[in-house]
């Protein structure tokens, strides 16, 4: 299955393209609004993107229009700004309970005033209301979202979402398919910087426009621009770290008040060396042929038939598929010889697809008479939307709760049901990526292939003692895959020494690995932390509520207060846009306003700054036992070092002068 | 002079942006055990390693080209080599502090050879300047960690066996004997 999982991948790259990212009236008759410019600026430091969108639209209308924009939510991400900009006004956004939001803009917009609202539609997208759209005149929207972004097998890799994922959801794929083409440009300018150096970086799709900038060793620009763009493909950029980075931790920290808690990201790139699995395992490939997956059925073939045949004497196999019910293709697993390798083969080459889809009918199959001495993986592909059958997230956990299997899900495109693969992987230990269409094999394949092939840690878990911390990521991890981050966001009181422990089974022995760092009493570099931290936590409960851990009542509580604390909008609050004076009629705190001015001012500072090391166990690290990783090394002149030289090379000018001066007299 | 031209070179491959193929790494191409050392991780150690190199280069130049050959040459080949059979940990190896090392010693071993007796001031700046720059190496070596925060950047760890070759280096080149390469040789050695 690790080889079947490896060639999934290959499935998720044949699929049909539709647009997103549009402004279209709210009344049918209208003319479509046109996007003139559309300018993305993303930002990656610090283990997070800052994303900043900016457009203008053109209405070609005799009249002035309501307009709704829609913008695929993209993964983790908490949007936090949004701008205004009509004739001379400057709108801005500020967070307030989802209802109340859009109880003052339909006031505001019936009022005939201009107004704007930002709303989160479950897992699949934002949308952004703006009124009056002005008949022949342009609007220009801006808006800003973050989102973590950690580096997986020392590649990294942004998305920003542009196209729709072809789903069975037909009020999705009404949505999106509305002028997407932009007039005049199309523009990016991505700033990356890492503390690490970077080795490549690459854009799919673009290797013919985009401009890359290497600055320095972790420092790179790029820029597109292009003209009359269709904004149908996403935009997706990978940047690989040099290779054999040492194990390490890392720590970024917002406390700008001494007396007030701060909040952290630390982030441990496990550096022990997790060996390939050599016995025999087995692996279910569960693929979805649903009627959305018509145009990548073939892609699906190609990819199973290569896992097929990469399969190693030992390994079994089996493949169900799904979409209205799930079938056992091949009757339970058979072994990976050559002539049933063939023999599969061929078959799926000729499945067809179907119209619904049945997630919990392919998993309940692929959990069927597993064989208790093997260890099992299921493979889970998809594209859509569960929508036959047993929907229900609890159920699905249940269901897996009761197996000892691990699911790798690859969810293609970008309305995939991300919160129910969540909780699928996060019951059986397992991982789940979101693979966009746009994405190429090759680095799909570098993300995935080293965790599925590989030992994992178990029941890992993360500790932090001497400082105390509080509303945190779970301590309990589970199991850690070759190549991934454990990225823990939480709050700390005080400053101090703290001592943080990663305990975990490897080839079932205990392990421990343990360093010691400060976390700084005061820090006002990173306020955006406080969002992200937010988020994590608001993402947290959401899969919990999923998943039936806590009751929805009590969990939406928890999302809307962090919501509205945080300015972050949620599927219980939204963004209301209004000029200040309306706000102020309105009663409405400016609490975003104090945010995004704390945020500018550290990115200005951080603008102008060289790259800021956030390694903290540099001095004694915590993987140093683990010597699997190589490192990059330099003889390095510091300033004590080049000082005596520099002295030693004065003297010998000074001793030579006076030898000069003593030849010149004598 | 060789120093500039060296120097020429090694800002040259920085603003043509450190190539990775000519940094040392195993089982890499063999010339890179000689470009190794003009390519470099960080603009800091860049900077460093050439503001270093030029007056060191300069000084030894001066006074033995020979013996300046000698130390660059045999540094440059020791310090990757030294790096490939006893620093197993190091993947890739970038810079020019190996030579300066050599150049270091190097210098120091000419001006006390030429040191006119009853000149203690000089003889105690040579061997302040000596225990300084041993020592550290020295205490890196032993510890196995940098007594400074390495500014080579995140990953990158700074390799004192390569200053201890290199100065090992610099100090077999002025020890050896005279060799007479007349076609490079203006002035005698210190010895």
């Amino acid at each position: 299955m690790r080889r079947f999982a490896l060639s999934a991948l290959a499935i998720l790259t044949a699929l049909s393209a539709q647009a997103a990212g549009t402004l279209k009236p709210t009344s049918s008759p209208d003319l479509p609004i046109q996007i003139k410019k559309h300018h993305l600026a993303v930002v990656i430091n610090n283990g997070w993107a800052r994303s900043e969108v900016t457009q203008v639209f053109t209405n070609p209308n005799d009249k002035d229009l309501e307009a709704i924009y829609t913008f695929p939510l993209p993964k983790s991400a908490s949007l936090s700004e949004m701008t205004i900009w009509a004739g001379e006004k400057e709108l801005n956004g500020e967070v307030v309970e989802a209802k109340e939001a859009r109880r003052v803009y339909e006031e505001e917009r019936d009022a005939g005033n201009d107004a704007g609202l930002a709303e989160k539609d479950s897992y699949q997208k934002f949308s952004f209301a703006v009124s009056p759209v002005k008949a022949h005149a342009d609007t220009k929207v801006r808006f800003v979202y973050y989102q973590p972004l950690p580096i997986d097998t020392g590649i990294g890799r942004y998305v920003y979402p542009l196209e729709e994922g072809g789903t069975d959801d037909p009020a999705a794929s009404q949505f999106w398919t509305r002028n997407a083409k932009v007039e005049e440009h199309f523009t990016v300018d991505v700033e990356l910087k890492s503390e690490w150096p970077v080795d490549d970086v690459r854009i799919p799709g673009a290797t013919q426009d985009a401009k890359i900038t290497k600055v320095d060793a972790g420092h790179y620009k790029v820029a597109i621009d292009r003209e009359g763009a269709e904004l149908g493909k996403d935009f997706i950029l990978y940047y690989r770290l040099v290779d054999n980075l040492p194990g390490r931790v890392e720590l970024v920290t917002y406390k700008p008040d001494a007396n007030k808690p701060g909040t952290f990201m630390l982030v441990v790139t496990p550096g022990m060396d997790l060996q390939p699995i050599k016995n025999g395992a087995d692996y279910t490939f569960v693929l979805d042929v649903s009627g959305s997956m018509a145009s990548k059925l073939q892609t699906l073939a190609a990819g199973v038939s290569k896992a097929l045949g990469q399969m190693k004497p030992g390994d079994r196999f089996r493949i169900v598929t799904f979409s209205d019910n799930a079938r056992d293709l091949t009757n339970g697993f058979v072994d990976a010889s050559p002539q049933n390798v063939a023999a599969w083969t061929e078959a799926v080459g000729k499945l067809h697809t179907e119209s619904g889809t049945n997630v919990y009918a392919g998993l309940q199959i692929a959990l069927d008479k597993l064989d208790d001495d093997r260890a099992t993986s299921i493979v889970l592909v998809t594209d859509g939307v569960t929508n036959q059958g047993i929907v229900d997230p609890k159920e699905f956990r249940a269901l897996l709760k009761k197996y000892d299997v691990r699911v790798f899900g690859f969810l293609m495109g970008n309305s995939a049901n991300w919160p129910l693969m969540r909780v699928i992987a996060d019951a059986t230990g397992g991982f789940y990526q979101a693979v966009s269409n746009d994405d190429d094999i090759v680095g799909s394949i570098m993300l995935a292939k080293s965790k599925i092939t590989s030992e994992c840690l178990h029941d890992a878990t993360l500790k932090i003692s001497g400082v105390e911390t509080f509303d945190k990521t779970d301590e309990l991890l589970g199991k850690v895959y070759r190549g991934q981050q454990l990225v823990v966001f939480g709050r700390y009181k005080q400053g101090g020494t703290a001592n943080v422990t990663l305990a975990a089974k490897l080839t079932g022995k205990d392990e421990t690995y343990k360093a010691t760092f400060d976390f700084p009493n005061v820090d006002a570099s990173n306020p955006e932390l406080e969002r992200l931290w937010a988020l994590d936590r608001i993402e947290d409960t959401q899969t919990k509520i999923d998943g039936g851990v806590i009751v929805e009542d009590e969990g939406k509580s928890t999302i809307q207060n962090l919501g509205l604390q945080y300015q972050l909008v949620t599927d219980y609050t939204s963004m209301v846009v209004l000029s200040d004076a309306d706000f102020t009629k309105h009663g409405i705190e400016r609490n975003n306003q104090k945010r995004v001015a704390a945020e500018h001012a550290a990115q200005t500072a951080r603008a102008s700054q060289p790259i800021v090391s956030h390694h903290v166990d540099k001095q004694q690290p915590m993987f140093n036992g683990g010597k699997s990783h190589s490192l990059g090394g330099g003889g390095a002149i510091d300033p004590i070092s080049g000082t005596i030289a520099l002295t030693l090379a004065a003297a010998a000018w000074a001793a030579r002068q006076k030898k000069k001066e003593g030849g010149d007299a004598s | 002079m060789i120093t500039l031209l060296l120097a020429a070179l090694a800002a040259a491959a920085t603003l043509l942006g450190n190539a990775p193929a000519l940094a040392f790494a195993r089982g890499a191409a063999p010339w890179t055990v000689v470009t190794c050392h003009f390519v470099h991780w960080s603009t800091d150690q860049f900077l460093w390693g050439l503001a270093v190199f030029i007056p060191l280069g300069i000084a030894c130049e001066r006074r033995s080209r020979t013996r300046y050959l000698l130390a660059l040459s045999g540094s440059a080949v020791a310090v990757p080599l030294a790096i490939g059979a006893l620093a197993p940990a190091i993947g890739s190896y970038r810079g020019l502090s190996g030579l300066d090392s050599a150049l270091f010693a190097l210098l120091a071993c000419l001006l006390t050879s030429e040191r006119r007796s009853g000149e203690r001031a000089t003889l105690f700046l040579i061997l302040a300047a000596g225990l300084g720059f041993g020592g550290k190496i020295a205490y890196e070596l032993f510890t196995g960690s940098p007594m400074f925060a390495s500014e080579l950047g995140a990953g990158i760890v700074p390799v004192p066996l390569a200053h201890a070759v290199g100065a090992i280096a610099g100090v077999a080149a002025a020890f050896a004997p005279p060799i007479n390469f007349a076609f490079l040789t203006r002035r005698t050695a210190c010895s």
